[in-house]
């Protein structure tokens, strides 16, 4: 038979009369007409067959069946409801508008699905259900009637509800702040009361919200699940096999198939709020899949983002609701209204401040301080100038232990490594006192230990400890000063304030403990401990939000906007320019470098002896300028200022790596790393130095066990890069296609350097595929980055065009594109076949001289060289 | 009543002992995820070593939740193959929509045949190893088909599949994938306009097929 023939015929003729069916089958073979005809009769037959997957939610997303479709308005369901209306269907079942004759009123009758009612066990289940659902009575919720039989088919009788659906309001776009403040307390107080009654909705979405004349009303309990009579009801995954909820509201538990309680509602809720602030999903994806990934993994985008006019205390409210873990979410929907009101509430407050801006930043604080508070860890250890050995404990030596609180809330994290920071920063610019390593001290965090086991561990006199707690609106914190040998209390004092009294308190905190500990306080001691400070709280707040983002987000776009907020609040605040300047030098290389460098030297005008603005100004003349040497002039004016700062022995040590000092380079960062150990910026840059170095497979070790344990994808790069340097293409590629993902602007980099890697595999056709994407990743890009010359370089590299890729490297030094010294032009394994040439050794070393040649850890070193390494 | 080795999950119960002694076939997410990569660069060999792996894993999870859901063996189709996706594709790269469904392609093809050989398993049990003709009155009822229209329907898709393979893998796609027509149109690099002639056709023949009496053994 010829197949082709006959399915052409078929699709010609579906639907047409049987005159037309005759006609085009005309001349065929008696056989094959027979077969079309016989696939016509089916096909008019029925068209539901097979129509519903096996598999439902997991790719396309698509629940409800037309199988259900057989009803019609008219109908008369169980003697007494006439259908009037389909008003619906999913997942679920099917919903009708109909009219109860016996008592003459509007309802709405919801067949559940037959399967729910498939066995004696589902029977009494739903009876069961519906039962707890008939008892309810609340102005919020919709009521159920009753529970009715069509045949076989079970039928919910509930009220009808007029008005439109939530979802349908959202089409039109976000909530003002007062519709979504009375429409959320209004869900929340059905919530709240469903909850009490043992009733866990379990689908609370936007659909199910109807906005009507007398107020919001939440519907479509039907999967809600008696909670504690039926756990293995409770779950997910339905028996029958079928993903309950709607991916986009469902809570992480939901999607693990594990138990859910009245919290997963609140997790659901939060999406709802987060809905109507921002007008947009908390979690959606382009597949469902991919919903479900992200409901487990990621974090929303910052509802700030997206509605800058909310009032901060309500993000958090939404923040808090859609913690992953129930426990940390808010327990009940009581909670949840009071945080609400009293958000919205202080609003006002907030508005007639005259700095909006930083309001909001302090706002967040508060909103973060006003959920569980626990200022867990506050640790700072300095080590002093002089004296290094840290076993003998000098006469002003000192370690600040972590300050205890209530357990656990990330929220307010940046809260305590920021106090942290800024009284180490402060103490460490006292000369004479030696602070014990902050890493150190840190792992005291959430320990108890005594004060003379760690006083004699940290090899320190004293010991700084105490308390965070909140006490209604306001917040004490408890510090003293503790003699280690003697074990009596130098100093002890409660500080108690509002929110905006922190900075304050710290202040105060640190003048008391330096006071104690250096006899000779001096007047320019004590101004030294102001340097480059604020007075204002906001502006301070702002700022440790941003090193905060900086350093343990790893999120410069973040850090920025903190910065240059704190910089609009007080014009005067240096470490705040200072800040700014390296967010720019550590993130996507900026059109506004200009910018960048006029804040760090503005901060040195505020202040000259200002080590954060050294370290700014030095990042910017070596990355940005290439001026290695002024750059190493302003890091070390840096390291003279504040020597012990992690931060800069480790920048100092790449830029020693760049202009081919390599053994001292090592010795820099692995100084960095003792300082700071517990810093997984720092860590993983460290590691990525051995690739640098000529020790990929070393670097390959380290990076791998990092990106175990740690947040920081970006080191996939250097795994990536490490893999091309050891020739290890299959692995190269597996890496940067996680890499891909890190950020939009990896695409390009990725594509290019697995195009380099396929070159290699001898795959051509997919090497040049990648090549065109990323030709056109380029071209996405140029407009937005000062320079994508570098990108053109390595694109005209891996293509074989060895004359362009050498003046796109031309380029890119002149267009000071930082791509050259971050990719490690000199090194970079897609020039492979440039290598040789003199013009890209005179381009590359012009730029950078990074590990031309394979240095040894610096343990392994006698001397270390200062000489430059020659090119190889 | 004590629960006898077979009610506590039957032939899944015993391959999954047999598979979870050592076997070689268990997959690491990581080799999943390379396998995919591979399966994108159009490696020879790497889709038949993906199906392996996705399917002794899906039939490992299957046997899981026959243990646990005693009462009645239906299999969560969707239940196994969100558990399989959760061990595996969380590596994937966010952004590699194409990996993600070439997994759940992969997924479908493994589970159809997980399906069908439980469903021959039961049957055998029940009535000594002929399967009966399927009831196409209750066609509706194949959103959740009882053993006997499985196994009818996985022969007629098996003699679908050699005169129109591409239909026939649409079929799978959809009815043991959970695909749209999009979605195939996309993996498939056809139209979805094709997919949805294939469609229709491959519909109308499946159940010409399965009105048929069956040939005689």
């Amino acid at each position: 038979m010829n197949w082709d023939s006959i399915e052409a015929l078929f699709a010609r003729g579906r639907g047409q009369s049987p005159e037309a069916r005759e006609a085009l089958l005309g001349s065929l073979d008696p056989e094959e007409a027979a077969q079309v005809r016989s696939l016509w009769a089916s096909d008019d037959e029925t068209r539901s067959f097979l129509d519903s997957s096996l598999i439902t939610g997991m790719v396309t997303g698509v629940t409800g069946s037309d199988a259900l479709s057989a009803r019609r308005p008219g109908a008369l369901v169980a003697g007494r409801f006439t259908l009037v209306e389909r008003l619906g269907a999913g997942g679920m079942g099917e919903v009708f508008s109909a009219r109860d004759e016996t008592l003459g009123r509007a309802v709405a009758l919801k067949f559940v699905r037959p399967e729910l009612a498939a066995s004696d066990h589902a029977r009494a289940r739903l009876e069961r259900e519906a039962r707890a659902l008939c008892s309810l009575a609340h102005p919020n919720v919709c009521t159920v009637h009753d529970l009715v039989w069509d045949g076989p088919d079970p039928a919910l009788v509930m009220e009808c509800l007029g008005g439109e659906t939530l979802a349908a309001r959202l089409e039109r776009g976000r909530l003002e702040l007062g519709e979504l403040v009375s429409a959320a307390t209004a869900v929340l107080s059905g919530l709240a009361y469903t909850h009490r009654a043992g009733v866990v909705h379990r689908d609370l979405k936007p659909a199910n919200v109807m906005l009507t004349p007398t107020g919001p009303k939440i519907f479509d309990f039907g999967i809600a699940s008696v909670s504690g009579s039926d756990k293995a009801a409770a779950t997910t995954i339905t028996r029958e096999g079928r993903l309950v909820g709607s991916t986009s509201y469902m809570s992480p538990e939901q999607v693990n198939g594990q138990p859910v309680d009245a919290r997963s509602d609140i997790f659901a809720f939060g999406c709802l709020l987060y809905e109507m602030a921002s007008g947009r999903r908390a979690f959606a994806r382009e597949t469902e899949l991919a919903t479900l990934a992200a409901v487990l993994e990621s974090e929303p985008q910052p509802v700030q983002e997206l509605a800058p006019d909310l009032p901060v205390g309500v993000a958090a409210v939404i923040a808090r609701c859609l913690q992953k873990e129930p426990e940390r979410r808010f327990q009940d929907a009581t909670q949840i209204d009071e945080a609400l009101r009293a958000a919205a509430a202080s609003r006002s407050s907030a508005v007639v401040e005259r700095a909006p801006k930083g309001a909001r930043a302090w706002a967040r604080v508060a909103a973060a301080l006003a959920g569980v508070v626990a200022l867990a860890g506050v640790v700072a250890y300095y080590a002093t100038r002089g004296s290094s050995s840290p076993s003998a404990p000098s006469r002003d030596s000192v370690a600040v232990l972590p300050f205890s609180g209530p357990q656990g809330d990330a929220d307010i994290d940046y809260i305590a490594d920021g106090l942290a920071e800024s009284v180490t920063n402060s103490l460490s610019r006292l000369a004479g006192i030696r602070v014990a390593p902050r890493s150190k001290a840190f792992a005291y965090k959430g320990k108890s230990v005594s004060v003379e086991d760690a006083g004699r561990a940290l090899g320190v006199k004293m010991i700084v400890m105490g308390s965070v707690a909140r006490a209604g609106s306001r917040i004490r914190v408890q510090a003293e000063l503790v003699d280690v040998a003697a074990g009596t209390q130098l100093w002890g004092q409660q500080f108690e304030g509002g929110e905006s009294d922190l900075l304050g308190m710290q202040t105060e905190l640190t003048k008391m403990v330096s006071l104690r500990l250096t006899s000779t306080t001096t007047a320019a001691a004590t101004a030294r401990l102001q340097a480059g400070s604020t007075v204002d709280p906001k502006a301070y707040q702002a700022y440790l939000r941003g090193r905060h983002a900086q350093f343990s987000l790893g999120d410069s776009a973040k850090a920025n906007a903190y910065f240059r907020e704190a910089m609009a609040i007080d014009p005067n605040y240096a470490l705040a320019y200072a800040g700014f300047a390296i967010s720019y030098v550590d993130g996507l290389p900026a059109a506004t470098m200009a910018r960048a460098k006029a804040a760090a030297l503005r901060a040195l005008e505020i202040d000259p002896t200002l080590a954060e603005g050294h370290l700014a100004l030095g990042l910017i003349l070596g990355w940005y300028e290439f001026d290695w040497a002024a750059a190493e002039q302003s890091l070390k004016r840096a390291l003279d200022l504040q020597p012990n700062d992690a931060l800069t022995h480790f920048y100092y040590g790449w830029l020693l790596v760049h202009t081919g000092r390599g053994n001292d380079g090592m010795a820099q960062a692995q100084l960095a790393f003792g300082l700071d150990p517990l810093n997984s910026y720092i860590e993983m840059g460290y590691a990525q130095m051995h690739y640098a170095c000529g020790q990929p497979r070393v670097a390959v070790e380290r990076l791998r066990s990092l990106l175990n344990s740690s947040d920081y994808t970006w080191g996939t790069w250097g795994l990536a890069y490490s893999h091309l340097m050891l020739r290890e293409w299959q692995e190269a590629i597996r890496v940067l296609e996680i890499y891909r993902r890190t950020g939009a602007d990896s695409q390009v980099t990725a594509d290019t350097y697995q195009a380099f890697a396929y070159k290699q595999l001898g795959d051509a056709a997919r090497s040049r595929q990648l090549l065109n994407d990323a030709r056109r990743a380029a071209e996405r890009l140029a407009p937005r980055l000062p320079s994508v010359a570098y990108i053109r370089a390595t694109l005209a590299a891996v293509a074989g065009q060895r004359e362009d890729a050498l003046e796109w490297l031309r380029r890119a030094v002149v267009e000071h594109d930082s791509a050259m010294p971050f990719n490690l032009a000199s090194v970079d394994p897609v020039f492979e076949e440039l290598r040789a040439d003199p013009r890209y050794l005179a381009i590359t070393t012009s730029v950078t001289k990074a590990g031309l040649t394979p240095c040894q850890p610096p343990r392994e070193t006698t001397a270390a060289s200062s000489q430059p390494v020659p090119p190889r | 009543m004590p629960a006898s080795p077979r009610d506590d999950g039957g032939l899944f119960a015993a391959s999954a002992a047999a598979l979870n002694s050592n076997s070689p076939m268990t997959p690491t997410p990581g080799e999943v995820t390379q396998l995919l990569l591979q399966v994108k660069g159009q490696q020879p060999g790497a889709e038949t070593r993906l199906l392996e792996l996705v399917y002794g894993e899906l039939r490992k999870l299957a046997a899981a939740h026959m243990r646990r859901e005693r009462s009645d063996h239906t299999l969560s189709a969707t239940a196994l193959a969100h558990e399989a996706w959760l061990r595996f594709g969380k590596d994937l790269p966010d952004a590699d929509l194409h990996s993600r469904q070439q997994f759940f392609a992969v997924a479908a093809t493994a589970m159809r045949r997980i399906l069908v050989e439980h469903a021959r398993a039961r049957t055998a049990e029940k009535r000594g190893g002929v399967a009966q003709p399927i009831r196409v009155e209750n066609l509706d009822a194949f959103s959740t088909p009882d053993d006997d229209q499985l196994i009818s329907l996985d022969e007629a898709l098996a003699a679908l599949s050699e005169l129109r393979p591409r239909a026939a893998r649409i079929v799978e796609l959809r009815f043991f994938g959970g695909f749209s027509h999009e979605q195939i149109g996309g993996l498939l690099g056809v139209e979805r306009r094709t997919v949805d002639r294939d469609w229709a056709f491959a519909r109308a023949w499946l159940l010409a097929a399965l009105r048929r009496p069956p040939p005689a053994p």
